[in-house]
């Protein structure tokens, strides 16, 4: 996490996010460069009330880790995390 | 294993009896607990980790575990005490659950105890609690519960490869989810099993690459193919972050594919990717046009075209064999092929390439080892793939015809019936254990 000052200074700029799912729905968030992406995939499956564990949220093609910050993974304006459902096969 | 486990739950049980004094109720049923097995691992390792084995940890009865389990998490929020609550019932009877729930719940368990975790540390202190010997009191050496394993700075949740010690035609395996197929061929066996060598030849996409393709250009299939002028834009706008050139350029790509109906996981290998490609060279754009070329030059171009062979798209299944699902299977391997050419045509007018869609063909092999239950099908693709890169790639000089009749050796497919591949596993995941808290949400 960054220093307080520096914390503040970030919490002026957001960065728009797209989740877009299977369906193609889309819900956009509006993050900051520091938060971590383990709440982004909270509020997500809170809002399409599915559980946090069945959903796979992918950014340019790998997993995104809860540790995650829009910041470590240098993302930008309008960029687009994938939501896939759990795949079971027998 | 089962000796050493029983050898503890012994001594468990006697150091139980020593400790208690009169309301005694030290027979618990075994199979519920580990309903809580997990959380209460980690909230013992977490807040005391020095009392892990101490004796009065085995005194506590059931029920009282349940509430001293709850309370703080009751504190925190309603709903995941409702949640706590349901899976309590459930846990109690466990007959009840339905097969395939099973690992859902789990999930979910896990989830709330994370959070419950994550906020308790900050409330009331949870009392110490006696499930650690439950663990131990597991009537099998199998593991029932998720476990969180690290592996190069990756954390991942697996959810446990046994269910039961049921003995039906399952033989208590589960369905293999995602995460495990993904660490198992994306990471596992990209580094550790393959070389330096074999990561330059081979290509392995991630499960949801082909889930992918198929929302994305299923539609345009229904509707037609896309036009050829637009088929870089659209490997532009959906696959941007992969190189084309660096994943065509690459011997054999393997791809694992996922089916929502039926539930099920199959291998397919693309062999010589740019054997379909039109080589051109700049000066034949330039200079002349294809009419003013010499008949030599062009039928030199052809030569070419013939020695890069063709690039073939092989179908690994191990429920080849089936008939219940026939229809739906082959339905699923068209779509594989059409599909995955498209994301070849596209990958390759990306690069300024053009793609020759005869040049592509497909293969469905007739003679792999085929699993007879209804859970295998990812440890099948997993060993497929594993095998057919790694330990016999005998197959990519064969012509395309015999293709159709690769097979594995007899000790292999025998394995493979066996719960070897899954114990395999198993010991490996072990192997990556981490105990680690998992990261504050509100931090």
């Amino acid at each position: 996490m960054a220093a307080p000052a520096e914390a503040e200074a970030e919490a002026q700029e957001f960065i728009k996010i797209k989740v877009v799912s299977q369906d193609s729905n889309e819900v956009i968030f509006r993050v900051k460069p520091g938060t971590s992406m383990a709440k982004l995939k909270n509020s997500y499956a809170s809002r399409t009330g599915a559980a946090v564990g069945t959903l796979r949220f992918l950014f340019d093609g790998t997993r995104l880790k809860d540790e995650d910050t829009p910041k470590s993974l240098e993302m930008e304006d309008d960029d687009v995390i994938e939501v896939y459902q759990e795949q079971l096969g027998g | 294993m089962e000796q050493i486990l029983f050898e503890r739950r012994e001594r468990a049980a006697a150091l139980a009896r020593k400790s208690l004094p009169e309301n005694v109720e030290v027979q618990e049923p075994k199979v519920p607990k580990r309903r809580y097995s997990k959380k209460s691992t980690k909230n013992a390792t977490a807040e005391q980790p020095s009392e892990d084995t101490s004796p009065m940890n085995s005194s506590v009865e059931p029920s009282s575990k349940k509430s001293k389990v709850s309370k703080p998490v009751d504190s925190v929020a309603d709903a995941e005490v409702e949640q706590l609550a349901r899976n309590t019932a459930e846990a109690v009877h466990p007959s009840e659950n339905a097969e395939t729930d099973d690992k859902n719940h789990e999930m979910a368990i896990v989830e709330v105890s994370d959070e419950g975790q994550a906020k308790s540390e900050k409330a009331a202190p949870l009392k110490e609690d006696g499930e650690l010997q439950v663990v131990e009191k597991k009537p099998s050496d199998k593991r029932l519960q998720s476990i969180s394993i690290e592996y190069r700075d990756r954390k991942y949740m697996m959810p446990p490869l046994f269910e039961t010690d049921r003995n039906d035609h399952n033989e208590g395996r589960t369905l293999l989810n995602d995460t495990i197929i993904e660490f198992y061929m994306c990471n596992y066996m990209w580094y550790d099993v393959y070389g330096e060598a074999e990561r330059g030849r081979f290509h392995v996409f991630h499960t949801f690459f082909y889930s992918k393709l198929r929302i994305r250009f299923g539609p345009y299939y229904r509707d037609g193919v896309p036009r050829r002028s637009e088929l870089a834009e659209h490997y532009n706008r959906h696959f941007q972050r992969v190189q084309p050139r660096s994943i065509l350029q690459k011997e054999v790509l393997v791809i694992p594919i996922h089916l929502e109906k039926p539930k099920h996981w199959f291998l397919v290998l693309v062999h010589n990717p740019t054997g379909a490609i039109r080589h051109s060279t700049p000066i034949d754009r330039n200079e002349k046009s294809m009419k003013e070329r010499s008949l030599t030059s062009q039928v030199n171009d052809f030569a070419q075209f013939e020695r890069a062979g063709e690039c073939r798209i092989i179908i690994m299944d191990s429920l080849f064999t089936n008939k219940k699902f026939r229809v739906q299977l082959d339905n699923a391997y068209a779509h594989a092929f059409d599909y995955i050419r498209l994301w070849l045509q596209m990958a390759a007018a990306a690069d300024g390439e053009e793609m020759m869609s005869s040049r592509v063909r497909k293969v469905v092999c007739e003679n792999l080892p085929q699993q007879n239950n209804s859970v295998d099908c990812g440890s099948y693709m997993m060993n497929y793939a594993e095998y057919f890169t790694k330990w016999n790639t005998e197959w990519i000089t064969k012509p395309t015809d015999e293709l159709a009749y690769l097979t594995m050796p007899e000790e292999n497919a025998k394995a493979l019936e066996t719960s070897e591949p899954r114990d395999r596993i198993d010991k490996l995941l072990e192997g990556m254990k981490t105990e680690d808290a998992p990261i504050n949400i509100n931090a």
